[in-house]
């Protein structure tokens, strides 16, 4: 393919092409002196973009994700503000009351407190209730309202949730094939990025430095500045992101010690995970324990209102037990400690520390880390904005590629090939249709009918209609102008989600403002925000051609490279 | 919880640290007209900026790990990092006669406020 | 000696199989080995093996030389996951 014709292209003179960092050749065998770090280098462009646009699917859903509650909440209008400050107690057994309704004979009742923005409302949870002793199903789940006990009635929607779970399951896919895609794009991402570090001669000297309206030089500078600039974070967010699936992708090391089979892997994994003193069910009845004692020394050790959840197993047979799970707010490794009682006499059984074991720690560690549940506001946001940076890194990479070659292409006066168009019109397709699709998601949660069937079904086929119809547009058009003509559709999609709020929800800008609801202020002015960057962006774009087409236009028109002494060292 | 003094002083400290390093490097001193270096106040400039950039960023560490405890201290350190970083980066590329003031006014106002938080 | 097209899937087949039977015997072997529970040690090895599939990717394409990468990654890995597994079983 064009892999190797670009390797003999410079293969002549490793050293002479010193300032090509990502440069997309490999020389035949490595002379000693510059062969790895071109070899470094090769890897570093074909794992970057082999998965590029994967890559930026995970790392822009998963972005959005640090607010999924938050868009949960915009997502369904006609809930109330959050219910955080409810009484714990009398919530408790509020949830009691609506399993006993929803889901008799279960063999796990779940309780979840409104413990805090992660968790804005109380819920419930059951699995294997008997539908022949009136469960309203076998397993199921509900939000429900601590002030009345009603279960709450929303439009349906895959809402924050769905958005976010698309980063690691892609939606369509099958378990299976979403593992193995986003395993291996994330190994990748891991390769680029320690061969972006090694290939990356200054990486402090450079730090600081962004040469803007150079064409291809701006183009590699922006992306120095986006990887370097949030390294600790992209570091992190990748290793965490493969440790947290890490039983999925390499399946192969518990299975040589415990065994193949389901049951093998179970045992792993409440040998590793699940607190001491679990028992299975006697199947003799017995009456749960009331809640209220129980609630009252969970509050007495971690303070009031840090319960996050009670998780009851075997409710109403003599083996009950009850797990109490502290809020997860204090620290940054996920889980909190966690008490066992006896379900039946209410005595406190265990105390479990938050890490059992170091190796549960270290996981823990990592796994907090990639969630950032533990994150109050401030930090929230810069999760959100290092994964923004993180998005940046890997679309200024695409593009760099692509501009690159263009260059090199036009020098020669030849057309440019196949790959190079399919990159471009994949690029803009991606880097910007990706966004046009979220808003296209967001848009379809408000315009489709409430009560239609299928609703939270058809908001996310409409997504990726939208994203499908930015692809085919970018095929059709010319690359320039199908980024202005994107970038603009984009801002106008972001820009005028408050609007469309307003119109259609009776909880528009004005309102939240005055009623202190933060979320959806939140929502709006950050939809804004991001349709006004795109909309300038567009309008940039649109200006200056040469910002994506080629680098050769733009360093004739651009000022002199003599005004920045020691760019060049 | 978390005071407003502290997030404050981490970020003053973090940006005036991060700025001080920027303008050790003669590139950047030069561009944002710091002064007209000579070789020879270069050679005081730099270490001088150098020391100062690391301190600054290592008392806000300091400041943010007492304020939050290690682990959503070095969190916060490094998210308050990548921020003021690429806001040290807007300037010198945009604004670069802006970047001495506003560095040299973190300097001396992230060390009084350091004093704040430890009195108070 | 080009980088002809059979090479350079031989090369990636090396990187992403190899690489993977790499990191997941280190990780049996880990798992074997390391002085904690067995599901503690399985767990570490886990963690790690991460770290060992990149090292053995980046590896692959500095040594460029096929038939040296695959004896280079399986020799290591079938000696590791059968050690592994001969010290599990003692300790089963």
């Amino acid at each position: 393919m064009t892999r190797t014709s670009v390797g003999k292209g410079l293969g002549g003179s490793p050293k002479a092409d010193g300032s090509s960092k990502a440069d997309g050749s490999l020389k035949a065998d490595g002379s000693p002196a510059g062969g790895f770090r071109q070899a470094m280098s090769w890897l570093h462009t074909w794992v970057g973009l082999t998965l590029g646009w994967v890559l930026f699917f995970i790392f822009l859903t998963g972005t959005v994700g640090y607010f999924d509650t938050e868009i949960d909440r915009w997502m369904q209008p006609e809930l109330p503000q959050a219910q955080t400050g409810l009484n714990s107690t009398d919530t408790a057994q509020v949830l009691l009351d609506r399993l006993r309704v929803e889901a008799p004979g279960a063999d796990r009742w779940f309780l979840t407190l409104p413990a805090g923005r992660h968790q804005p409302y109380p819920g419930i949870f059951w699995q294997g209730a008997s539908t022949k002793a009136g469960a309203s199903a076998a397993s199921g789940e509900l939000q429900v309202n601590g002030n009345t006990g009603e279960p709450f009635s929303a439009r349906d929607t895959g809402g924050g949730q769905l958005l976010y779970q698309m980063h690691w399951r892609l939606h369509y896919l099958s378990r299976t094939q979403a593992d193995i895609i986003v395993g291996f794009a994330t190994m990748f991402m891991l390769v680029a990025l320690i061969t972006g570090i090694i290939i990356h001669k200054k990486i402090f000297r450079d730090l600081f430095t962004f040469r803007p309206g150079k064409g291809q030089r701006s183009w590699l500078d922006a992306h120095n500045v986006l990887s370097v600039v949030a390294l600790p974070f992209h570091l992190m967010i990748t290793y965490s992101g493969l440790i947290f699936m890490g039983f999925s992708y390499m399946p192969l090391i518990v299975a040589a010690h415990y065994g193949v089979d389901d049951e093998a892997r179970q045992q792993f994994i409440s040998e590793v995970f699940d607190p001491p003193g679990l028992v299975d069910s006697a199947r003799e009845p017995a009456p749960l324990v009331p809640l209220g004692h129980l609630i009252a020394a969970a509050e007495d050790r971690w303070g009031e209102n840090r319960v996050r959840s009670i998780d009851i197993r075997h409710p109403g047979d003599s083996n009950a037990r009850i797990i109490f799970y502290e809020n997860i707010e204090r620290r940054v490794a996920s889980g909190g400690e966690r008490l066992i009682f006896d379900g039946v006499s209410g005595e406190l059984l265990h105390q479990v520390p938050p890490a059992t074991s170091a190796a549960k720690g270290a996981r823990d560690l990592f796994v907090g880390l990639h969630e950032g549940l533990f994150a109050p506001p401030v930090l929230r946001w810069l999760f959100f904005f290092s994964g923004l940076l993180g998005s940046g890194m890997i679309a200024t990479g695409l593009v760099l590629w692509a501009v690159k070659r263009r260059q090199r292409m036009e020098k020669k006066h030849s057309l440019p090939h196949l790959g190079l168009r399919l990159v471009e019109k994949l690029n803009v397709g991606t880097v910007v249709g990706l966004p046009i699709g979220i808003a296209a998601y967001f848009w379809a949660n408000r315009l489709l009918p409430v009560a239609s069937v299928g609703r939270a079904d058809w908001e996310v086929h409409l997504m990726f209609l939208a994203w499908l119809m930015v692809l085919i547009h970018a095929a059709c058009r010319p690359n320039h102008r199908a980024w202005v003509e994107q970038l603009a559709i984009a801002g106008l999609a972001f820009g005028l989600l408050p609007l469309l709020n307003l119109l259609t929800t009776d909880r528009g800008l004005w309102h939240s403002l005055v009623a202190n609801d933060w979320v959806f202020v939140g929502f709006d002015l950050t939809v804004l925000i991001v349709g006004l960057m795109l909309g300038w962006t567009a309008w940039r774009v649109w200006q200056k051609r040469s910002l994506i087409d080629t680098g050769e236009i733009s360093i004739k028109q651009g000022r002199s490279a003599q005004e920045l002494p020691g760019g060049q060292s | 919880m978390v005071s407003m003094l502290s997030s404050l002083t981490e970020w003053v400290l973090g940006f005036g640290g991060m700025g001080s390093l920027c303008l050790s490097m003669k590139s950047h001193a030069m561009k944002s007209h710091a002064r007209q270096i000579g070789n020879l106040n270069y050679r005081i400039w730099r270490p001088g900026q150098k020391w100062m950039g690391w301190s600054l960023l290592a008392l806000s560490i300091a400041i943010v790990v007492s304020a939050r405890g290690w682990g959503p201290g070095l969190v916060s350190f490094f998210g308050m990092l990548s921020a003021v970083t690429l806001l040290v980066i807007a300037l010198i590329t945009y604004r670069p006669r802006w970047l001495v003031p506003a560095s040299l006014a973190c300097v001396a106002v992230g060390p009084i406020l350091t004093g704040f938080y430890v009195l108070f | 000696m080009g980088l002809t097209g059979r090479r350079l899937a031989s090369l990636v087949a090396a990187a992403l199989v190899g690489g993977y039977a790499l990191a997941t015997a280190v990780g049996i072997f880990l798992g074997g080995i390391l002085p904690m529970s067995r599901g503690e040690a399985a767990l570490v090895g886990n963690l790690l093996s991460f770290a060992v599939y990149a090292g053995a990717v980046i590896w692959t394409f500095v040594v460029r030389r096929p038939v040296k990468v695959w004896l280079g990654l399986m020799i290591p890995a079938c000696t590791l996951v059968t050690g592994g597994l001969l010290l599990t079983g003692r300790a089963g």
